[in-house]
């Protein structure tokens, strides 16, 4: 895939959805301010209920300032890490047939979608750093050697982890090619972001049956995995994240190449 | 050099039969059947540099799905295509930077951003030196006058900027085949005018290859000098479009309107009888008072009328040639002995 990056092509496609996302100020205020925003705040209320309830200074090993900074980590990268409109548009794209334009531009489809949505992410990079800020001036109280480590850790992870979104949100919207309904490939890529990526519940927090899928699943290295990490930065639970994202990604890659080879074999276009 | 090469081209689709009942529905859900639809039926072409092909058809004759094999979006069932030396379903780079492709109901550009970042856009997606680029910009600005609208995002240009614009886009890289699927549609007279108007005049100084298909008769004759013309996938015509007219054009269309008053009846019987005097196969079309318009033999000139219609009402006889669109609706509904 890198191999046929042109440096210049991924920086026009970035900017351009830079600019794209930047034009519709309506969305970007929902997301912003209503959709992270009041999100956290409801999460706030119910785990102080929560933890006033019980009576408990640790739920599974987190104090109640943890689980708000896991929210906090989470509620940011889920906006960050945003698959849904990449597969809004690129289902469209397919459905409505000008996946034909996209076909005969001497640019890789995927390449074109992929840096379209890195340069449309950078709009909600502050988003994302905004709870490293928060957590190394006012939470935690790291020696400089763990805050450096946190917050080049933290950085590389968020890189790798917008690839692995975009792959991931990529080969849903693919679905497309067999479905009648876009609407039902969002739905289905809205549902698991938020089950299995952490935004519902912290992976230990779930029975231990299930612990194992909720923690090494491909969507909670977009959110949960490095929402832990931020918590308790290790170099040992860097490296635990940062090869399960290489190794997703990797998977990733090679999926989707080989469906979007398979599905577009098959495509019978749209009549003229 | 044969830019374009097709040898024996067809495309077969399969197409799922849906179930007419519940049991046919869930039957189709786990022993689906499949119909095989002919879309494109050994079509050979060969073109070379200069050449602007139409490829004309009605709805489902597989124009579309042609030039979709040819610009690599469709593989073909079986034969052989070769465009500038590449067999396009292989999409390889080289092929792609050549060649231009235009569907004129969808768009590539950048719909929320200033159309000139979609030309800035396809300057680095194609490599195009600034020289080249400058150039090719103001070339096509100032022949579709866009140069008032590169600042105004895409979704706030009417139909025809936007069509206008697609092309643009598509020529800065000078592409040595340029595909335009129906450009014209939905463009007003003006911008139809325009575009005809530049499509000629690049050909001619570029000499390139242009694969125009369309419905519109005026794009075809305005702009090709050769045309193909599909019916059912197979391939009817293919030549010149002067000598398609004359095969097509096998009669001519009386009109005669009263130009005192609205014609009774009796009138009209005793005029069509008089025509039919001259011409004993002449078929009416319309028989009305306001106007009677009748087909009569295409060697009859409007002297030979003059001298034996006679008759007391005052007249205004036109003799004029069907349109290629009356001949080609002849020719599909395979009325009139209209035939190839």
């Amino acid at each position: 895939m890198l191999s046929s990056i042109n440096l210049d092509i991924a920086k026009i496609y970035m900017k351009n959805g830079w600019r794209v996302v930047l034009v519709d100020r309506a969305i970007l205020f929902i997301d912003i301010f209503v959709a992270t925003g009041l999100t956290f705040l409801m999460q706030m209320m119910l785990w102080k209920y929560i933890y006033k309830d019980s009576g408990e200074v640790a739920i599974q090993g987190k104090t109640f300032s943890d689980i708000l900074l896991y929210y906090l980590y989470v509620i940011c990268l889920n906006r960050f890490n945003n698959g849904y409109g990449i597969i809004e548009d690129i289902s469209y794209t397919i459905y409505s047939g000008k996946i034909e334009l996209a076909l005969v531009k001497p640019f890789s489809f995927k390449l074109q979608k992929m840096f379209d949505y890195l340069g449309g992410s950078l709009v909600y990079l502050p988003l994302a750093l905004l709870p490293l800020i928060i957590d190394v001036t006012m939470f935690s109280n790291y020696t400089v050697y763990t805050g450096l480590g946190l917050i080049v850790g933290y950085l590389v992870l968020l890189v790798l982890s917008q690839v692995l979104c975009f792959l991931l949100a990529f080969i849903i919207s693919l679905i497309t090619f067999k479905s009648e309904n876009s609407g039902v490939v969002l739905a289905l890529y809205s549902i698991l972001a938020a089950f299995l990526g952490g935004a519902l519940l912290p992976a230990n927090y779930w029975p231990e049956s299930m612990r194992l899928i909720m923690e090494f699943n491909p969507f909670s290295y977009t959110m949960g995995a490095i929402s832990e990490f931020s918590l308790a930065p290790s170099i040992n639970s860097f490296l635990s994240c940062l090869t399960g994202l290489l190794i997703y990604i990797c998977i990733f890659n090679l999926v989707s190449n080989k469906l979007w080879k398979m599905l577009t074999r098959d495509y019978k276009g749209l009549g003229g | 050099m044969n830019i374009l090469k097709c040898k024996n081209v067809t495309k077969v689709y399969k197409v799922k039969q849906a179930g007419d009942s519940f049991k046919g529905l869930i039957e189709g859900i786990f022993s689906p059947k499949y119909e095989q639809v002919i879309s494109v039926n050994n079509i050979d072409i060969e073109l070379t540099n200069g050449t602007c092909l139409g490829v004309l058809g009605t709805n489902g004759s597989g124009k579309s799905t042609l030039t979709k094999m040819l610009t690599g979006l469709l593989e073909p069932t079986s034969g052989d295509i070769q465009v500038l030396g590449h067999k396009p379903a292989k999409r390889s780079r080289d092929f792609l930077k050549n060649i231009g492709v235009v569907f004129g109901h969808k768009s590539s550009l950048w719909w929320d951003l200033p159309l000139i970042e979609s030309f800035k856009s396809q300057k680095l997606i194609y490599g195009i030196s600034q020289n080249d680029f400058d150039m090719n910009l103001e070339k096509t600005c100032e022949a579709f006058d866009l140069k008032k609208i590169l600042n105004r995002p895409v979704k706030y240009l009417s139909l025809g900027e936007r069509v206008k614009a697609e092309i643009s886009a598509n020529l800065l890289h000078s592409p040595k085949v340029l595909f335009l699927d129906e450009p014209t549609v939905g463009l007003d007279v003006v911008s139809k005018f325009e575009l005809r108007k530049f499509i000629k005049s690049w050909v001619k100084q570029s000499s390139t290859v242009v694969v125009l298909t369309t419905h519109d008769m005026v794009d075809v004759e305005e702009c090709c000098n050769r045309v193909v013309l599909l019916e059912n996938g197979s391939n009817m015509y293919d030549g010149d479009f002067k000598q398609l007219k004359d095969k097509l054009i096998k009669y001519k269309i009386l009109d005669l309107k009263s130009n005192d008053r609205p014609l009774v009846k009796d009138e009209i019987e005793s005029i069509f009888l008089e025509i039919k005097k001259i011409d004993e196969l002449a078929q009416s079309i319309d028989l009305t008072p306001e106007l009677i318009s009748v087909k009569i033999d295409k060697s009859l000139s409007l002297k030979n009328i003059f001298e034996k219609i006679e008759h007391s009402i005052d007249l205004d006889i036109n003799l004029r040639l069907p349109t290629l669109e009356e001949s080609l609706r002849d020719f599909y509904l395979n009325e009139n002995g209209v035939s190839l």
